[in-house]
């Protein structure tokens, strides 16, 4: 049973400048109670291809075509009201800056209790129990206490605990995570990323979660997807990819990863360039300007998704482990 | 964006004739704003009177330029000594903040303690009705306003780079005011001055309406509608003359201000 | 909120009120010649202007006379007015209800106007529904009281006849008489705040709705109507609450006029009397009651804005600057 299918996904948005087509015919998949991670640069289009999955995405502004299914509905065809229903209860996000995302004023009890309510049996008094709950479980001390605390009161890792809290209180089934540790500092960040896998492991949420360090998404996602300038560059189980990625872009930021350990002790390597213009895309592999590999054929023709092993696909002319020459 | 150009054509076309007409035309021809005549008394418009007669038989529209050229006279006339005044005021205090700051703004304070309107009447009524005191009457709560704006901005660009930069470079403060804040904050203040034209052209007539503004031999807009409003019942274009044209004119200068405004940085201004 | 920024509030009002009275009671001290003939004017007999010589204490020092005529004024004693020989303080009293009562009712029929069409405005902001409604708000924002007044008594009293186009009807005839009595008037007054605070408003909630608490409101299944009421409307409030205060000052110069034209027997009337009637103890006690009256009230929102929103406090300062209108 696949819990969100995703299914030749394009989002463009018209700008006075042209079309920007952020998401290019994505297709991806994932079963219930499991982990995907989606992984790129700012620009890749990973987070607008998460709103999109979820229905975020207004129509006025984008052009959406392709089709997204939650636990067997199809949501782009749903209206803002169908969707709605399925918000918070069904699906839900964690944002990436969790003092932006936590309303400024309301007492942050209050925003997870509201969260508790969208289930219409749930009484005033109970859905307060239950954020306080709720705040326990996402390991907030003194909960009750702290439920009358305003979103500036807090730390910010305590902020995005408060977010995930608010995020999981429907009991959605799908968890979107848009950059959720980019925003705390590093030594928050593996606590809140357990308290995902927590999450994932004692209420069989399936979680996407969308980041820019491949390194993060490794050690906490059973599946990963790599995006270039809109497009999937490589996906597959994390194991497999890490041992043998093979677009040259996953290459390159698998050499960008700070290694701890003794035994590679060398420095990370920054991919040289920067992503393309996406007004004016280059016709061939994205990647193409900027790889140490490129051939002509890189230049003009698309790579497209060849199967290496078990669901373990890329997108490339010359697949390698190399990033540079 | 094509619409708001339309709407400020048409603003800037309606004052640039008012201008012509009250302020410049009266050099060519002398309008006959006294003449009573009894045939035109409460008449329509008519190819003479081309907005016809008010109770006395007088020529409205040419009490109603004539009406134009006090109250732009007196808008245009209180802002501009307002401004000149307020802008250097709030400049220092918010510059040299301190001491100087303290005084201002308690100044600035007591004044803005009266309501506008209040004040220019206590005024008024102390000082006598005429256009010189209905301009003092406009000016004194009018100056603050100016100092606070300028001292908001000056405050708002005296923190930007090239400020600190001639700070540092040891640029006398004379002349770091005069050419490094003074152009950056005059956009704004000049479309907060457009839009206190209006106020004052509102003020003028709420001053004139009571009886307390221009005296009654000059003909203005405020004191026009005052006269009216007996004859309202009768002959509602007495009221309705003079309050079209200063409608339309509050209008403009409302319009091209927040045109001006929206080109510019809005800090400090709402 | 600390108690230091409380206390530091409070004690430049009581400076800024002092100075205030100081000069209402300079104003009638500083008229040209002797004060006590520029009261009286042409009609004053030599024995009225020598009573009112004395009545005003001529003889003693200015400072002294301005302790003794503030110590008057914090017992309720305001003079009494040349007129009718009234107590200037029983005039107030009197018609004071009256004033406030109007104020508020255009308040409330500012606000109830405003806030729908600045969410409407905010929600549908871009489209051609923002653009109507900012247009109708320019042309409020800019026809004064007056001449609102005078083409709500065309319509609703000459051509209509639905309503007396002038007079007060009070309390005591019936709560649902005396609102009627004051809603033109109130109608009048109330096109120009409902106009600044829907501009207002509307620009604080667009800026609120650009936000990402409200993308998460939205992720979370929360209704429109919802977000609008629950989540937008609170941290929009700044501009609004700040021209709350601002609005009084507009407001009560405003009636003036509006009750001098509807025969209002309230305040602004007894101004507009007293003023052309050289009636200066009345203007006096008018103009530092409504100032007095002014700047107590945009003290108390100041503070409650505070006790409200303590995270904008700071914010608020540098914004409030610079915009108030001056009538």
């Amino acid at each position: 049973m696949t819990l969100l299918s995703i299914r030749d996904l394009v989002v463009e948005f018209p700008t006075p400048a042209g079309v920007v087509r952020a998401v290019d015919h994505v297709s991806l998949e994932l079963g219930f109670g499991e982990r995907l991670g989606v992984v790129g640069e700012s620009g890749s289009g990973k987070s607008v291809l998460a709103r999109t999955a979820m229905g975020l995405t207004r129509k006025g502004p984008a052009r959406i075509s392709g089709e997204v299914v939650i636990d067997g509905r199809s949501i782009l065809g749903l209206s803002e009201r169908g969707r709605r229903a399925l918000w918070g209860r069904e699906v839900a996000m964690v944002f990436q800056d969790p003092l932006s995302a936590l309303h400024p004023i309301t007492p942050i009890g209050a925003q997870i209790a509201e969260a508790v309510r969208r289930d219409p049996s749930v009484k005033k008094e109970q859905a307060a129990k239950r954020a306080v709950e709720l705040l326990e479980i996402v390991g907030i001390p003194q909960a009750a206490r702290r439920a009358k605390s305003r979103a500036h009161e807090l730390s910010g890792g305590m902020r995005q605990r408060v977010a995930i809290a608010m995020a999981v209180a429907g009991r959605p089934k799908l968890l979107f995570a848009d950059e959720p540790t980019t925003a705390l500092d590093v030594t928050v960040q593996a606590r809140i990323l357990d308290l995902f896998d927590e999450l994932c492991r004692e209420f069989g949420i399936g979680i996407v979660m969308v980041s820019h360090d491949l390194g993060v998404v490794g050690r906490h996602t059973d599946h990963v997807a790599v995006m270039y300038a809109g497009r999937i560059a490589e996906r597959g189980p994390v194991k497999a990819v890490f041992a043998r990625p093979s677009m040259r872009y996953t290459s390159a930021l698998m050499a960008a990863i700070p290694s701890h350990r003794a035994e590679r002790q060398t420095l990370p390597k920054p991919i040289p360039g920067s992503p393309p213009n996406l007004l004016a895309p280059p016709p061939g592999c994205r990647f193409a300007p900027r790889c140490a590999f490129a051939t002509d054929r890189c230049g003009t023709e698309q790579p497209t998704l060849t199967e290496l092993s078990g669901g373990h696909e890329y997108a490339c002319w010359h697949p390698g482990q190399e990033a540079v020459r | 964006m094509r619409r708001l150009k339309v709407v400020d054509s048409l603003s800037l076309t309606w004052l640039g004739v008012l201008f012509l007409a009250a302020v410049i035309l009266p050099l060519v021809i002398a309008f006959d704003t006294e003449t009573m005549s009894s045939a035109q008394r409460l008449a329509g418009p008519s190819a003479d009177y081309w907005l016809g007669g008010d109770n006395y038989g007088r020529d409205l529209l040419a009490r109603a330029l004539a009406g134009a050229r006090v109250s732009l006279g007196i808008g245009f006339g209180s802002v501009a000594i307002a401004a000149l005044i307020g802008v250097p005021l709030g400049m220092l205090a918010g510059y040299l903040r301190g001491a100087v700051d303290a005084v201002i703004s308690f100044v600035v304070d007591v004044v803005l303690a009266f309501p506008g309107l209040v004040l220019a009447l206590a005024l008024a009524s102390f000082l006598g009705a005429s256009i010189q005191n209905v301009m003092i009457a406009i000016i004194v709560p009018m100056t603050p306003v100016f100092a606070r704006l300028a001292k908001a901005q000056t405050m708002a660009v005296s923190g930007r780079e090239y400020v600190e930069a001639s700070q540092v470079i040891g640029t006398p403060t004379r002349s770091i005011v005069w050419r490094d804040v003074l152009p950056n904050i005059l956009p704004p203040i000049l479309a907060y001055a457009m839009v206190n034209v209006g106020t004052a052209i509102l003020i003028e007539g709420g001053l004139s309406f009571l009886g307390m503004g221009v005296p009654p031999d000059q003909p203005s807009w405020g004191s026009m509608i005052n006269q009216g409003r007996v004859f309202i019942s009768e002959d509602p274009r007495l009221v309705a003359v003079p309050s079209v044209f200063m409608l339309l004119t509050i209008l403009g200068l409302n319009l091209l201000g927040d045109r001006f405004l929206s080109g510019n940085d809005k800090a400090g201004v709402r | 909120m600390t108690a230091r920024f409380v206390v530091l509030r409070l004690l430049r009002l009581v400076a800024v009120l002092l100075v205030v009275s100081a000069l209402c009671f300079l104003s009638l001290n500083l008229l040209p010649g002797d004060p006590a003939r520029a009261i009286l004017g042409e009609s004053g007999t030599p024995e009225s202007v020598a009573a009112l010589q004395q009545e005003l204490g001529l003889d003693v020092p200015m400072g002294e006379r301005y302790i003794t005529w503030l110590g008057g004024i914090l017992q309720g004693d305001f003079g009494r007015s040349y007129a009718n020989r009234l107590p200037v303080a029983d005039i107030i009293l009197q018609r004071a209800p009256v004033t406030i009562e109007l104020i508020l009712l255009s308040q409330l029929i500012a606000l109830a106007v405003a806030i729908p069409l600045a969410t409407v405005a905010a929600v549908k902001r871009g489209t051609a529904v923002d653009r109507g409604i900012s247009s109708l708000v320019f042309l409020a924002v800019s026809v004064p009281s007056f001449v609102l007044a005078f083409v709500l008594i065309w319509v609703f009293a000459i051509k209509l006849g639905l309503y007396p186009a002038n007079g007060f009807i009070p309390i005591s005839a019936g709560l649902g008489q005396n609102l009627g009595s004051l809603l033109l008037p109130s109608l009048a007054l109330a096109a120009g705040p409902a106009a600044l605070y829907q501009r207002v408003l509307r620009a604080d909630l667009a800026e609120t709705y650009g936000q990402e608490f409200m993308n998460v409101a939205r992720a979370k299944g929360v209704s429109p109507l919802r977000m609008a009421v629950r989540h937008a409307f609170r941290p929009s409030l700044l501009g609004l609450t700040t021209s709350l205060g601002v609005v009084v000052g507009v407001l009560i110069g405003s009636s003036v006029i509006i009750e001098n034209l509807f025969s209002l027997p309230g305040l602004g009337s007894i101004l507009a009397t007293s003023v052309s009637g050289r009636d200066y103890v009345v203007v006096q006690g008018v103009v530092l009651v409504a100032a007095t009256a002014f700047v107590v009230i945009n003290a108390v929102v100041d503070l409650v804005y505070g006790l409200i929103d303590p995270r904008l406090r700071k914010a608020r300062v540098t914004r409030r600057a610079g915009a108030v209108p001056v009538a």
